[in-house]
């Protein structure tokens, strides 16, 4: 018996094998270094791109961009690659990237999957925009505002003090930063601050937040429609709390004195720093 | 042209230059090649199934109809009605000092406007959800002349007839708040003019009523706010890259004015253009042929003038009898195109098409037969006779690639040739239709 059930696995494992397909992926690698001296902004706009953004303290841009296709065949995926194209220009006081797929009228749609990745140095303090839908962006390292629109990304944040302005269409954002203000404007996004310290105000549909606010004199304001909202305030004392809420399940800490059958709160009204939360069809966890 | 091509030249040049390119080869194993999805870019993603319950659209629209076939402003408001039904309301606005303004003479004539109405019952084939597709209307349209007093006419525009308004039934295309195309066949309510003993005069009387049959094309093209603003958009959640298109070469009919006939005026008019990419540069060259076919039944000039003490100034003085005048006219041109802004426009995301954007250039034109089309009837018409056959100067113009097969071209021209004031020289050319 024990043998049968071995031979079967074998065939299993060779029906997977057999399964396998091998892809030509051919890479195009284009590197630049741009003198920044003048430069105040970077904007990337980037399809189906993988993106690492790091400051550093040279006054240059060290760009390498990959344009990759995978096919089956290799002269396809090589023909193909012609039609994934990269621009990039400066123009007044900002340098642009942008990659995108072009054919020509008349040709048919390419065959191959297309990829394209970043790995991008540039001065911390530049003003940072990007854009980018199915792909993954890892920003570190920068001191100054980070404009990001996403369309089903997940983007990482770290080691940064910079601003945030993020307008993000499903997806999911890790901040293990303590950034400046942030604005956000998410639906379906899953977004996860870590502690702080800065004001905030978020416009959410549907998702899911988490913050941990941290230090006194700062604004919070969150207005969501059928979204969790989870907050884990460093020092909860410390804050009033405005609470609107139409249809939503409220949970909030003991000492709150919460009724469930109450609808809007207003705790700690003599402190200057306020969370003020309008929630509507939703979630709300204050720990 | 000369240093125009060297500064394109230079433009060009200035583009940053890449340090290193270099290709690899490798292999992947994957259980399945899946395989990404491509997006047509006129296809959306996002928001695509959103309602329209009602639209304000500001426009250009073809005014056929009129001596002088031209594009005017209009303003429109469609609500929904039902499942299939909408009604629109519109209005055109008009300059009375000339109706088909070139717009340096609107400078110079100044502006005096006046407001012709409009009222759509439209039937929607498929649906009205987005108050889009094709459709069947009713149209009652007031026309300008009516709101004139009897008299005598001032206006230059000495015509057998002043349409008081008119009722059609329309076949056409509504795209989105952007283009709305159409056949239209129907009956105008005119006030036939006189020519008497004091002159070229009308009157509301009866007996000067009459109803003639009218067929035509129309074409409006705007901008416009659909509400309610909200979009619902269903999510294209698997894997997609926009794949655009870029187009080296452009094949383009212009729409706009096509076509009007009615027992006095006519006009039909073919309007081709070839555009083509030379080389990387964002720079065209454009060839358009526009063959026109005009034909009018108006009164007879004397040749003589004719001092008028009611209006001051000289007018000319007719006969009683009409005559038939038809006029041929065909014109070439060749356009030089520098798009200038393309660049810019593609890094910030924008179109990457080739033949579209911002542009300015350089024109030459050749006009052939037609000298009469417009008669001397006012120092204006006189000029246009008196006109160059060819003419060349500058443009500044926008091109656009719209929906799928659609296009428009605003230019406005600068002629060096002709002498004359710079109102004279400066003109606007406005185009939209079907583009290969």
């Amino acid at each position: 018996m024990k043998s049968i059930f071995c031979f079967m696995l074998f065939l299993l494992g060779m029906t997977g094998l057999h399964a396998q397909t091998t892809l030509q992926v051919v890479t195009k690698s284009i590197q630049n270094k741009i003198n920044a001296d003048g430069l105040k902004k970077f904007s990337l706009l980037a399809e189906g791109a993988d993106i690492e953004l790091s400051g550093w303290n040279e006054k240059e841009i060290k760009i390498t961009i990959q344009l990759i296709t995978k096919n089956s065949s290799k002269e396809t995926a090589v023909e193909d690659l012609k039609a994934m194209k990269v621009v990039q220009e400066k123009i007044g006081n900002t340098y642009f990237i942008r990659n995108y797929l072009a054919i020509q009228k008349g040709d048919s749609k390419p065959t191959s999957n297309f990829k394209a990745k970043y790995i991008i140095y540039l001065p911390k303090d530049l003003l940072l925009s990007v854009t980018n839908s199915f792909g993954d962006i890892r920003i570190k390292g920068i001191d100054a505002n980070i404009q990001l629109n996403t369309k089903f990304c997940k983007t990482e944040i770290a080691a940064s003090h910079s601003s945030l302005d993020l307008d993000m269409y499903f997806g999911e954002m890790d901040i293990q930063s303590q950034l400046r203000e942030v604005k956000i404007k998410g639906d379906h996004a899953r977004i996860i601050m870590g502690v702080h310290p800065g004001s905030l105000e978020a416009r959410l549909t549907s998702g899911y937040f988490y913050c941990e606010p941290a230090a006194s004199n700062q604004s919070f304001r969150i207005i969501t429609d059928k979204g969790e909202v989870k907050l884990k305030p460093q020092n909860l004392g410390s804050f009033g709390y405005i609470v609107s809420s139409e249809h939503s399940d409220l949970n909030l800490p003991e000492n709150f004195k919460a009724d469930k059958k109450k609808k809007n709160y207003n705790i700690n009204p003599d402190k200057t720093s306020k969370i003020i939360i309008n929630i509507n069809y939703g979630i709300l966890n204050i720990q | 042209m000369k240093i125009l091509l060297t500064f394109l030249l230079f433009i060009q040049l200035t583009a940053t230059a890449q340090d290193s390119t270099s290709i690899s080869f490798s292999t992947e194993a994957v259980q399945e090649f899946k395989k990404q999805n491509l997006m047509d870019e006129y296809d959306r993603a996002f928001g695509g199934n959103r309602r329209v319950n009602n639209r304000i659209k500001v426009g250009l629209v073809d005014i056929a109809y009129e001596r002088f076939p031209a594009n005017l402003p209009y303003l429109s408001i469609e609500q929904k009605i039902g499942k299939k039904f909408s009604a629109m309301l519109g209005s055109i606005m008009v300059n009375r000092n000339h109706t088909a303004f070139p717009i340096g003479d609107l400078f110079k004539n100044g502006f005096s406007v006046e407001f012709s109405y409009d009222a759509n019952l439209r039937y929607y084939f498929k649906s009205n959800e987005k108050l889009s597709g094709d459709y069947l209307s009713l149209e009652f349209k007031v026309l300008t002349r009516d709101f004139l007093s009897d008299g005598l006419i001032q206006h230059r525009n000495y015509r057998s007839y002043i349409g008081r308004h008119q009722t059609s039934v329309n076949l056409g295309k509504q795209f989105g708040s952007i283009l709305d195309i159409g056949f239209q066949a129907g009956l105008k309510n005119v006030l036939k003019t006189k020519v008497t003993e004091e002159g070229f005069t009308y009157t509301h009387k009866k007996e000067n009523i009459q109803f003639i049959p009218f067929i035509g094309t129309y074409s409006r093209i705007g901008i416009g706010a659909n509400f309610p603003r909200t979009k619902k958009g269903k999510a294209e959640s698997c894997d997609f890259l926009n794949c655009y298109n870029e187009f080296n070469n452009l094949f383009k009919i212009n729409l706009s004015n096509s076509l009007y006939l009615d027992p006095y005026y006519g006009t039909v008019k073919f309007d081709l253009a070839y555009e083509k990419k030379l080389g990387p540069l964002p720079l065209s060259l454009e060839a358009n042929l526009v063959a026109s076919a005009f034909s009018e039944k108006k009164f007879k000039a004397t040749g003589n003038y004719e001092d008028s003490e009611e209006f001051k100034g000289k007018f000319f003085t007719f006969y009683p009898e009409e005559e038939r005048k038809n006029y041929l006219q065909l014109t070439s041109s060749l356009h030089l195109k520098y798009y200038f802004l393309q660049n810019r426009s593609i890094l910030k995301g924008k179109s990457v098409s080739n033949l579209s954007g911002e542009y300015f250039g350089a024109f030459y034109t050749y006009k052939m037969g037609g000298e009469n089309i417009y008669t001397d009837y006012s120092p204006y018409e006189r000029f246009l006779k008196d006109a160059l056959k060819s003419k060349s100067g500058l443009m500044l113009g926008i091109q656009k690639k719209i929906l799928k097969n659609y296009f428009y071209d605003f230019g406005l021209k600068y002629d060096l040739t002709s002498k004359g004031s710079v109102f004279y020289k400066l003109s606007q050319e406005i185009k939209f239709g079907y583009a290969f």
